[in-house]
C-alpha cells in the first residue's frame, strides 16, 4: 500500500527470518524427525495408559477409554481454530507470508480433528444416552465448529488467487473468532433451558489422576501430530508455490523466445 | 451525510424497481408459511408450538435470497469504485446498504409477524415479544450476511457458499429470537433474552461494515 | 459392565485411526508430489505437472 520502501529495518526478529522459506524449510527439516518420533512415543505411552493403566468408570464403566481420544479431539479442534485466528492476524496485519500458508494447512487439520470429536461423541453416546446422537450443548457447538470449518475451507478452494484466498479467509476466520465465543455461550444458554437436569457427561468437572494422565498425555500426542502435520503441510504449499512461480516464469520465457 | 443518503434512495429505489421491495418480501413469507401446515399437518397446537422457529427461519432464508447480488451487483456495474472514491468511510457506506436491505425484507417481516402468527396459532401474549424480537434480531442476519456477501463478491456462484459461511453464525440470533418468543408464550419473562439479542446485533453494527468493508478492499488489491 | 462395550471403544478407536491415517496419508502425498514436481522443475524441463505451462504464455 505505502509507496515509499520501508526503512530498513535494523534486525529482523526470528519470526520475521522466517518470512524466507527456505529458513523456514531448514528450521522444519531440522524439526520434523524429533517431533515425529516424540509424537509416536506419545501415542504409545498414551494408548497404553488409556487402555491398560486407567481404571474402568465406576459410572461410564469401559466406554470411559473413549474419552481418551475425545477430549484431546476436541482440544486439538479449539486448538487449530486458535492458531488459525492468529495466523490470520498475521496475514492482515502483518502480512507475514508464512501466515497464509500457516492458515491453509491448519484448515483441513483442524476440521478432521473436529470431525473426531464429534464421531467419538456420537459412538460414546449410544451405550451412555441410548442414541447416536443427542442435541447435548458440547456436541452441538463441536458441530458448528465443524461446519465453520467446512465453510473456511470451502472459501479457500472458492478463490483461485492464493493472496487474496489468504485475506479473505483471514477475514472469516476472524469473524468467526470473535463468533463462535457467542454461538458456544447461546448454545450452552439454549441447552440448560431445554434440559436444566445435568446430564451425565464424558468428561465430569471432576477426573482421578489415574484418569488425567493418560489424558493429558494423549492430548500431549494429538498435539504433537498438528505441529509435525502443520510443519509437513506448511513445506508442501511452500513448494506448490514456488511450483507455480516457477510455472510462469518459464511460461513467460517460452512465450518470449 | 448527502452521499449516504443519495446511497440510501439508490438502495430503496433498486429494491422497488427489481421487485425485491417489500411486497415481495411479504409474499414470500406467506408462501413459507402456507407451506408449514401441508409440510407438518394441519394439527393447530403442532404449529403454535413450532411457530416461532418458522417465523425466524423464514426471515433467515429471506435474508440470504438477496444477498449474493448485494455487493455483487455494484462490483458489475462499477459502482464500487465509486463509493471507494467518494470519500465517505466505506464501512459507512455498507452500514446504509445493510440498512437498505434490512428495510426491505426484515422490517417487513416485523411488521407482519402479528398477522403471520395469528395464522400459525401464536399464543396472543406473544405477538408484541415476537414483533420486537424480529425488530431487534433481524437487522444481525442482514449485517452477517453482509460479510458473507463482501466475502464472495468476486465468486460468479457465490450463493451456495454464502449461505454456507453465513448460517452458522447466526445462531446465537435464531437462539434467542425464538426463545424470547416461548418464554412470553409460557407467560415468562423476556427482558434476559432480549437484551443478550439486543447485544449480539449491536455487536454485529460494529464488526459486519468493518469486516466486510475489508474484504471488500482486500478483494480488490 | 466390562466387555460388553467393547464394540463401541473398538468403534471410536477404528473411526479415530481412519482420521487420523486420511489426515497424515493426505498430508504425505501431498508433500511427496510436491516435491517431486518441483525437483522435476528445477532440474529444468521436466514434467510441468498437471498445468501446462504454455497456457500461461500471453
Amino acid at each position: 500500500m505505502d509507496l515509499a520502501p520501508p526503512p530498513a529495518p535494523p534486525a529482523p526478529a526470528a519470526w520475521m527470518r522466517l518470512a524466507n522459506p527456505a529458513v523456514f524449510n531448514a528450521l522444519a527439516d531440522r524439526l520434523l524427525l524429533p517431533l515425529a518420533v516424540l509424537t509416536l512415543a506419545a501415542f504409545a505411552f498414551g494408548l497404553h495408559g488409556a487402555f491398560f493403566a486407567s481404571p474402568a468408570d465406576y459410572q461410564q464403566g469401559e466406554t470411559v477409554r473413549i474419552m481418551y481420544i475425545h477430549v484431546p479431539a476436541a482440544w486439538l479442534a479449539m486448538f487449530a481454530y486458535a492458531g488459525m485466528a492468529v495466523s490470520a492476524l498475521g496475514t492482515l496485519v502483518f502480512r507475514h507470508p508464512l501466515a497464509d500458508v500457516a492458515q491453509k494447512a491448519a484448515a483441513p487439520l483442524g476440521a478432521g480433528f473436529t470431525l473426531i470429536c464429534l464421531l467419538t461423541g456420537a459412538i460414546w453416546g449410544r451405550p451412555m444416552w441410548g442414541t447416536w446422537w443427542e442435541w447435548d450443548a458440547r456436541l452441538t457447538s463441536v458441530l458448528i465448529l465443524f461446519l465453520v470449518y467446512l465453510g473456511i475451507m470451502a472459501l479457500w478452494r472458492a478463490i483461485d488467487e492464493p493472496g487474496r484466498a489468504a485475506r479473505a479467509v483471514a477475514i472469516l476466520t476472524l469473524v468467526g473468532a470473535a463468533n463462535l465465543p457467542i454461538i458456544k455461550f447461546s448454545v450452552d444458554w439454549w441447552y440448560t433451558l431445554h434440559q436444566p437436569a445435568a446430564v451425565f457427561r464424558i468428561d465430569g468437572p471432576t477426573i482421578h489422576p489415574s484418569m488425567l494422565v493418560p489424558l493429558l498425555v494423549m492430548g500431549l500426542a494429538f498435539l504433537l501430530l498438528h505441529l509435525v502435520l502443520m510443519l509437513l503441510r506448511m513445506k508442501t504449499e511452500l513448494a506448490l508455490r514456488r511450483i507455480e512461480r516457477l510455472q510462469i516464469v518459464a511460461a513467460e520465457r517460452g512465450g518470449a523466445g | 451525510m448527502t452521499t449516504l443518503r443519495a446511497i440510501m434512495i439508490r438502495e430503496l429505489r433498486l429494491a422497488r424497481r427489481i421487485g425485491a421491495g417489500a411486497g415481495l418480501g411479504l409474499v414470500f413469507f406467506l408462501i413459507l408459511i402456507a407451506l408449514v401446515p401441508f409440510a407438518v399437518g394441519p394439527d393447530q397446537k403442532l404449529i403454535g408450538r413450532i411457530a416461532p422457529a418458522i417465523l425466524w427461519i423464514a426471515a433467515l432464508l429471506a435474508t440470504l435470497l438477496g444477498l449474493d447480488r448485494l455487493l455483487q451487483a455494484d462490483e458489475d456495474e462499477g459502482v464500487t469504485d465509486q463509493l471507494l472514491l467518494a470519500g465517505t468511510p466505506l464501512p459507512l457506506i455498507l452500514l446504509v446498504k445493510a440498512l437498505a436491505h434490512w428495510l426491505a425484507t426484515g422490517l417487513p417481516l416485523a411488521i407482519a409477524a402479528p398477522m403471520l402468527g395469528l395464522m400459525l396459532a401464536i399464543e396472543p401474549a406473544a405477538m408484541l415479544p415476537l414483533t420486537l424480537s424480529l425488530l431487534v434480531g433481524t437487522p444481525t442476519l442482514t449485517l452477517i450476511g453482509l460479510i458473507g456477501a463482501a466475502l464472495t463478491v468476486s465468486l460468479r456462484r457465490g450463493g451456495l457458499l454464502l449461505a454456507i459461511l453465513v448460517l452458522p453464525l447466526t445462531i446465537p440470533t435464531l437462539i434467542f429470537g425464538v426463545t424470547i418468543v416461548r418464554e412470553a408464550a409460557a407467560g415468562r419473562a423476556v427482558a434476559t433474552p432480549l437484551m443478550l439479542l439486543g447485544g449480539v446485533t449491536l455487536l454485529m453494527v460494529v464488526i459486519g461494515p468493518v469486516a466486510a468493508a475489508a474484504a471488500l478492499r482486500l478483494a480488490r488489491n | 459392565m466390562s466387555g460388553s462395550h467393547a464394540g463401541f471403544i473398538l468403534a471410536a478407536y477404528g473411526a479415530t485411526a481412519l482420521i487420523l491415517a486420511a489426515m497424515i496419508g493426505a498430508s504425505l502425498l501431498g508433500w511427496r508430489s510436491a516435491r517431486r514436481r518441483l525437483a522435476a522443475l528445477e532440474a529444468g524441463r521436466g514434467p510441468a505437472g498437471p498445468r501446462a505451462p504454455d497456457l500461461r504464455a500471453p
